[in-house]
């Protein structure tokens, strides 16, 4: 007789729990023997394999209906300890309001930077490979500039480290329909699409012979130009389009998930041309850097530092082969999301930090009232402890109590983030990827993980301290132990030191963005009106010209205009034109790059730019058509250092000579706070342009005049649209975006810092009081002097001030050195914003200990003494 | 009433240790609920069952010695304890004071 299959019963072995496996096998093995001598031994072998199976089938399933069970016993306890949860915080309703004040300001002010955070530094990009995306630039003498088109093509045929790379640049262009308007447009080269993974939706995509010069005008439409004209007709492909008075074939149509340039740097383009239709000459300069910027798909496993090593020995070849152009000339790399955030980063991760201090502040103070109120049942937790409830539930009843406290905080801190970030949205509209910015799901995991954090530390952190207590001093003990003072007055130290930075911060910020908000960057902005004009290619420079003067003739004799002119590239605007300057007979090596406009003479009267020295353009060309400049002080300052500038002569932009006339004050282009360069103007008679951004000062409201400007356009060309109608108020403040963001909400956090820090302290001097109010009676009953023991509560909680103040100076000094890029025009040790911030809140918290120490001190001591 | 109903299964396995008497294990249990109910019965349910009940306390259980034709494999014998016992004449009563006063044609076997 042969036994049973021997695989299946060492199975079962495993499967078995130990209490039944013995009998089991023992009753599987006779059964089998009965089967076998029943059906044979193939039948009964069969049923033996069958056996493992089932009985792993059956514990399992036993095993979990246990599970359950267990799980309701202990959903019972839990029931259990919330019920004494909320039973024991009704009693202290005080206690429980400020901790859940308290956990909400601190996690719903660190919800709302993680959710900056997130938007802007976690979110990927709306491309396929967005983390193999990188940005390149060139730079001269470490200045970023454009990059230049014959560079672009030898990086594209040299460099490894790519997949593909392709260039781009924003254009304005008019589409000519039956209301003519103005739409933004991108010149990109024909692997565009594949470098960032998006075929268009219909239609195909550019191929190499459209970066052809000459290539047929071909068109990629955006998904919302596409909708808006055609209401997303797909018989679209092939139709045409007018585009700057021409007709161009729609070869495609973008699908509306496609964001570009947005999703990449700053920007948007409604529509997409060819760099071959759109060919300009600078593209076969190699000295030209006429506004390209490249984008390029690394190849799978390449790091962004590979690459850049690799483009930049690529740079030092470009060196060599063409020292002409390219001796000062170098290439900067930066993965994608640097690029389109930019200066923000520093900045989220500075709220960040601010707000994780914040919430530090919270937890001390929580910890403080944690502890204060743990002591203050000491004897209840001692009590059942002694009536023989295990530590363990002791421990689970503080928890549970801790965890509605964090969650009613966390409920109340995901509100305030909804709040926050509603409140912040015209501070982020300006900003990139922090358009709609509203906590999303990753927030809510944020904050549900800081509650959980908050709850295990301040739930465990008072039973850690009890229980390093000896029983019997607790149970017969009423006073108050040296020890737990002193952790409350370190804890209440510690909030006034970071208080004092976050508050320090937040003065540093606010005064800076106050400077960088006054500095006006050399115009005068206010009660300015700009717009901008592209007339159609068959205008030549004589009908340009006069387009213009007739239009600046009738803008001007509108009651309400003090004074018009008009620029080729707008301060503030964020874009700007260079060129290679020098003096004149100077060696073209060494010409600086300049910013460069054109400008109409009532230019700098309209935009308040005063001139230092000498003239102004006049109406008409000079005799002899000699050409002239206007330069700023600083171009004047480099070039003639201690001279007279008047007279100088310059070279570069084209001009072999030009002669200076007049001299005004620097202008910011970029913005107060950024890097600027010297400038240059010449009149728009000598180089005539048909692009012009009019500045039309007002008497009043500039926006008034909109209506008047665009009839006066339209009267001289029925085809021409105005666009891009600001204000120079609306483009100043959009440079100040970002530090009037950080300085709302670091201001924010700053008075929600100095709050927490003074009920916190509030709280505990009171609680002190309140517990020496015997000892205190005692003294006054035997005739001391209630100012005594006002000093005898003051003293120490003077001690922690002091302290704590002085820490937070230094670390004030620390954050505010830490901080210095972000901050325009102020010291990180400027006295008079520390010794503010420290002394406020080093007043306001001796004021919050000094009130509940005197209403101590004033209680008749007959009363205290028959309270016990 | 605290304690748990029995379950269909659970009765059979009860009922057949107190038909079975004396030394019962496993085996002759399945061997009796398949003979009287006339359905096979699986091992691994048998063995889950009386292991709940012997948690529940309705029976308890004893080690016999070794036998060689069980591969030398200890049975588990077990017996009805008084809690068992009681259990089984809760659930009959349960399931009488429902039958009584029905129709005699429905409680008639089909």
């Amino acid at each position: 007789m042969s036994g049973p299959p021997r695989l299946p019963r060492w199975l079962l072995h495993l499967i078995l729990p130990v209490d039944v496996r013995e009998a089991a096998i023992g009753d599987l093995e006779e059964m089998f023997q009965r089967r076998v001598a029943r059906d044979g031994g193939a039948r009964a072998r069969l049923w033996y394999w069958r056996q493992p199976a089932a009985f792993l089938v059956r514990f399992v399933m036993a095993r979990m209906t246990e599970r359950i069970v267990d799980l309701q016993i202990t959903a019972r306890q839990l029931n259990l300890h919330v019920r004494q949860g909320i039973r024991s915080l009704r009693h202290t309703p005080g206690f429980t309001l400020v901790t859940i004040v308290t956990l909400a300001a601190g996690i719903g002010s660190a919800t709302t930077a993680f959710t900056a955070f997130d938007a802007t530094l976690l979110e990927p990009l709306p491309y396929e490979a967005a983390e193999r995306l990188v940005v390149m630039a060139e730079t001269r003498r470490d200045r970023e500039i454009s990059v230049a088109y014959p560079d672009f093509q030898d990086w594209k045929q040299t460099a490894q480290s790519f997949d593909a790379m392709a260039s781009f640049r924003g254009i304005g262009v008019t589409l000519t329909g039956d209301v003519p308007e103005t739409a933004a447009a991108q010149v990109v080269s024909a692997d565009l699409f594949r470098v960032l993974g998006t075929p268009p939706l219909i239609g195909r995509a550019f191929d190499a012979e459209d970066d052809q010069r000459g290539a047929p005008d071909r068109v990629i439409l955006g998904h919302d130009l596409w909708q808006r004209l055609y209401g997303a007709d797909p018989d679209v492909i092939g139709r045409s389009i007018g585009i700057d008075g021409s007709g161009s074939e729609i070869i495609g149509v973008m699908p509306k998930s496609f964001v570009f340039p947005g999703g990449l740097v700053y920007g948007r383009a409604d529509l997409y041309l060819s760099v071959g239709a759109r060919w300009i000459e600078d593209l076969t300069d190699r000295d030209s850097h006429p506004g390209l910027a490249v984008v390029g798909l690394l190849r799978d496993g390449v790091t962004v530092d590979q690459a850049r090593e690799e483009m930049r020995s690529i740079a030092a070849a470009l060196r060599e082969r063409h020292p002409a152009s390219n001796a000062e000339i170098g290439v900067v790399m930066r993965d994608a999301i640097s690029e389109l955030v930019g200066d923000l980063r520093g900045r989220l991760e500075t709220l960040t930090m601010a707000a994780s201090l914040l919430l530090l502040i919270g937890c001390a103070n929580v910890a403080g009232l944690s502890i204060t109120r743990a002591l203050s049942r000491r004897r209840e937790l001692m009590i059942r402890a002694a009536l023989g409830e295990p530590r363990a539930a002791l421990a689970a009843s503080l928890l549970v109590e801790h965890l509605m406290l964090a969650a009613a905080g966390a409920v109340g801190g995901v509100l305030l983030a909804f709040v926050l970030t509603r409140a912040l949205q015209p501070l982020t509209t300006d900003l990139p990827r922090l358009d709609g910015l509203a906590p999303d799901s990753s927030a809510l995991v944020f904050a549900l993980c800081v509650m959980v954090a908050t709850a295990l530390t301040l739930g465990l952190l008072p039973l850690v301290w009890i229980g390093r207590q000896p029983p019997a001093s607790q149970l017969g003990q009423r006073g108050q132990s040296a020890q737990g003072l002193r952790t409350r007055h370190a804890l209440v130290g510690l909030q006034l030191a970071l208080a004092v930075v976050l508050v320090a911060s937040a003065l540093m910020f606010t005064t800076s963005f106050r400077r960088l908000a006054a500095d006006m960057g050399g115009i005068d902005p206010h009660d300015t009106l700009t717009f901008e004009t592209r007339l159609s290619d068959e205008y030549s420079e004589a009908q340009s010209i006069a387009f213009y003067r007739s239009l600046y003739e009738r803008l001007a004799a509108h009651p309400g205009v003090m004074a018009v002119g008009g620029i080729s590239t707008l301060p503030f605007s964020g874009a700007g034109a260079q060129s290679g300057i020098g003096p004149f007979g100077s060696d073209p090596a060494s010409h600086i790059s300049v910013d460069v406009a054109v400008v109409t003479p009532g230019y700098f009267e309209a935009m308040g730019v005063a001139f230092v020295r000498g003239r102004n353009f006049g109406p008409h060309q000079p005799p002899g058509g000699q050409a002239v400049a206007v330069v700023d002080e600083r171009l004047a300052k480099r070039f003639w250092p201690g001279e007279d500038p008047l007279g100088k002569r310059l070279q570069g932009w084209g001009f072999p000579e030009l002669h200076v006339i007049g001299v005004v004050r620097h202008v910011k282009n970029y913005g107060a706070s950024a890097i600027s360069r010297e400038e240059l103007y010449i009149s728009h008679l000598q180089r005539p342009t048909t692009r012009l951004y009019t500045v039309v000062r007002s008497a009043g409201d500039p926006a008034a005049l909109v209506p008047f400007a665009r009839h006066a356009v339209s009267e001289r060309d029925g085809r021409q649209p105005i666009s891009r109608v600001r204000t120079m108020h609306d483009l100043v403040g959009r440079t100040t975006a970002g530090p009037r963001l950080v300085a709302s909400i670091s201001t924010a956090f700053g008075i929600v810092a100095a709050v927490l820090a003074i009920i916190g302290l509030n709280g505990l001097v009171a609680y002190t009081v309140e517990l020496r109010r015997r000892e205190a009676a005692i003294r006054l009953a035997l005739g001391a002097d209630s100012r005594r023991i006002v000093q005898l509560v003051m003293r120490r909680v003077l001690g922690a001030l002091v302290a704590g103040s002085a820490a937070g100076t230094a670390g004030a000094i620390a954050a505010g050195r830490w901080l210095r890029s972000e901050l325009f025009g102020v010291s990180a040790t400027d006295p008079v914003l520390l010794g503010t911030a420290c002394l406020t809140l080093t007043a306001a918290a001796l004021i919050a200990a000094w009130l509940p120490a005197r209403r101590a001190a004033r209680v008749p001591a007959a009363l205290v003494l028959q309270q016990d | 009433m605290t304690r748990e109903a029995l379950g269909e299964f659970e009765q059979l396995v009860l009922l057949a240790i107190v038909r079975l008497g004396e030394n019962v294990y496993g085996v002759p249990i399945s061997e009796e609920i398949e003979r009287r109910t006339g359905r096979g019965v699986s091992p691994a349910a048998v063995y889950v069952t009386l292991r709940r009940l012997e948690q529940k306390g309705l029976l308890s259980s004893t080690m016999s010695d070794p036998t060689p034709e069980r591969g030398g494999k200890a049975r588990r014998c077990v017996k009805l304890t008084p809690a068992g016992l009681d259990s089984l004449r809760a659930s009959r009563q349960v399931l009488d004071s429902m039958w009584k006063g029905l129709d005699p044609e429905l409680r008639g076997n089909r």
